[in-house]
């Protein structure tokens, strides 16, 4: 059992949905953060110069058994391409999981 | 020269009351489209009402009112030797002022069809144009003394003059533009884009109806005979509210719920509806507009969805569909003895009247038509009408203006 934590930007959230239910991953949750990215960027507001270091973007928390890891970071990667890819993808272990009402423990719980 | 102060004071107060409805239509216009681009379309109302002031002083009213002639007026250029209103009794800066609101609503209709997607130096381009010859050629027809005047077409306070005209030059925009990203599926099959948020949107057609008393009871341009602004205040009440109910009711069986946004939709077309019959037609007629254009803006806003225009805020049903159904209910609904040129097709007066209404509005429309194309056309050939992909998926509030709407609110953007 898996999680994979990625981070987008929010224009590609409908794309990478989209890839992934092509993909048969139903199940995920997004939330918008803020996020560094690799350049600052310089806004004028009323006259004023302001240097922007934290921008908008989605993470993405997919838990999905072994097998299916490589089939969404894949669909993942495919959905935000057009309009420039992906920030990160990652992948750690989950320990266990349970489904409350009908006390599944484990990879059943998903 | 005598001026008679009640008139005058009439005037400019009713032309404050719809100076006001600039307000209105910029809330309207916010709270329909997503938090991103809500800076840049407040910015194109703001913007829009300037141009027409200034388009209308320098060009505008010279059209509109400068000299005699069928088809446009040709004197008057920056209101120069221009010393009498058309009014009698009224200064002609009072006159003027009244007449640069209008300009300024029919400019502003237009934001909301194209918000979104349009770039903001082409909407400044546009809303001149449309302010200094556009809308003043289609005003001389009908109220400056030109060929429409001269039929006895009857149009007392717009509904095709401002409102159909700034409708279809509004649909003419959205159709140059296309449809905004992730609106319209690859079979054709429409997507929500929802407004961010109803209060605004609500409250901005309640300014819109209270400027729209001044609007249409302003438009007789004196107080000289109270029952007629009594009997345009009440139709005023009067149209808009079965508008809102029949198109809430609609709406409700067609979708299952009574949608606000469509309710506020049915209340404008109700006020477009009753604006150019308003001074003409009894409360029964106006309950009966209003009534027909809160079931016209429902299935405009079906139709636009079936060949695929994109109009975020439904500015084509409510202003050219209604504006259209207004102009017309004048040949139904009118009474000469409340001052109609004929009576109307229901109360014995058989077609004719009918017909100079639907000839005039045709032939107002098709002008604005074919005009609006190849201003839009030209300005998309020299500036550009819209904006790149990756301004539109960010929002043109940060890529144009450099602001957020709402800086400091943890807002939830899908797209």
């Amino acid at each position: 059992m898996k999680m994979i934590i990625a981070y987008i930007r929010p224009e590609q959230l409908p794309d990478v949905k989209d890839a992934l239910f092509e993909a048969d991953i139903k199940q995920f949750s997004a939330t918008t953060v803020m996020g560094t990215a690799p350049k600052t960027e310089q806004r004028m507001y009323r006259g004023v110069k302001r240097e922007v270091s934290l921008f908008r973007r989605v993470r993405l928390e997919i838990i999905l058994h072994d097998e299916k890891v490589e089939a969404s970071m894949e669909a993942i990667a495919k959905g935000s391409k057009e309009s420039g890819g992906a920030g990160r993808i990652f992948v750690t272990d989950v320990v266990d999981a349970l489904k409350p009402w009908t006390g599944e423990r484990g990879e059943a719980a998903l | 020269m005598e001026f008679n102060a009640i008139d005058t004071l009439w005037i400019i107060m009713a032309a404050i009351l719809v100076f006001f409805m600039q307000a209105g239509f910029g809330m309207v216009e916010a709270g329909l489209v997503r938090t991103k681009n809500t800076a840049n379309v407040l910015m194109k109302n703001v913007l829009d009402f300037c141009f027409a002031v200034l388009a209308y002083f320098i060009f505008g009213y010279a059209i509109m009112y400068g000299s005699e002639g069928a088809f446009a007026g040709t004197s008057g250029w920056f209101m120069m030797g221009i010393t009498e209103s058309p009014v009698e009794g009224v200064p002609v800066e009072a006159f003027w002022f009244f007449q640069a609101v209008f300009a300024g609503a029919a400019a502003t209709i237009v934001a909301g069809a194209v918000a979104e997607r349009m770039k903001f130096v082409a909407y400044l381009a546009y809303s001149f144009v449309i302010s200094a010859v556009i809308y003043p050629v289609v005003g001389h027809w009908v109220w400056g003394g030109g060929w429409l005047a001269d039929l006895n077409f009857h149009d007392f306070a717009g509904s095709t003059v401002v409102h159909a005209v700034g409708g279809v030059a509004a649909l003419m925009g959205a159709i140059r533009l296309g449809p905004r990203i992730g609106r319209f599926n690859k079979d054709g099959s429409p997507n929500v884009i929802s407004g961010h948020n109803l209060p605004l949107v609500m409250l901005g057609v309640f300014i819109l109806w209270f400027g729209w008393f001044g609007f249409n009871a302003g438009s007789t341009l004196g107080f000289g005979d109270p029952v007629s602004v009594s009997r345009i205040i009440m139709n005023t009440a009067l149209a808009p509210s079965t508008g809102a109910i029949f198109a809430m009711a609609i709406a409700w069986i067609k979708y299952g719920k009574p949608d606000l946004s469509l309710a506020l939709n049915g209340a404008l077309a109700g006020l477009v509806g009753i604006t150019a019959p308003c001074a003409v037609v009894g409360g029964v007629d106006a309950l009966i507009i209003g009534a027909v254009a809160g079931i016209l803006v429902i299935y405009g806003n079906i139709w636009l969805n079936a060949w695929r225009v994109d109009d975020p805020v439904g500015a084509v049903p409510v202003h050219a569909i209604n504006g259209i159904w207004g102009t017309l209910a004048v040949g139904l609904f009118g009474k000469a003895s409340l001052g109609a040129p004929l009576d109307g097709l229901f109360y014995g007066g058989g077609f004719e009247q009918l017909g100079i209404q639907a000839l005039g509005t045709t032939a107002s429309l098709l002008f604005v038509a074919v005009t609006m194309w190849i201003v839009f056309k030209v300005i998309d050939m020299i500036i550009g009408m819209r904006v790149s992909r990756e301004t539109e998926l960010r929002g043109l509030d940060l890529d144009e203006h450099g602001q957020e709407s709402y800086s400091g609110f943890q807002i939830f953007t899908t797209e």
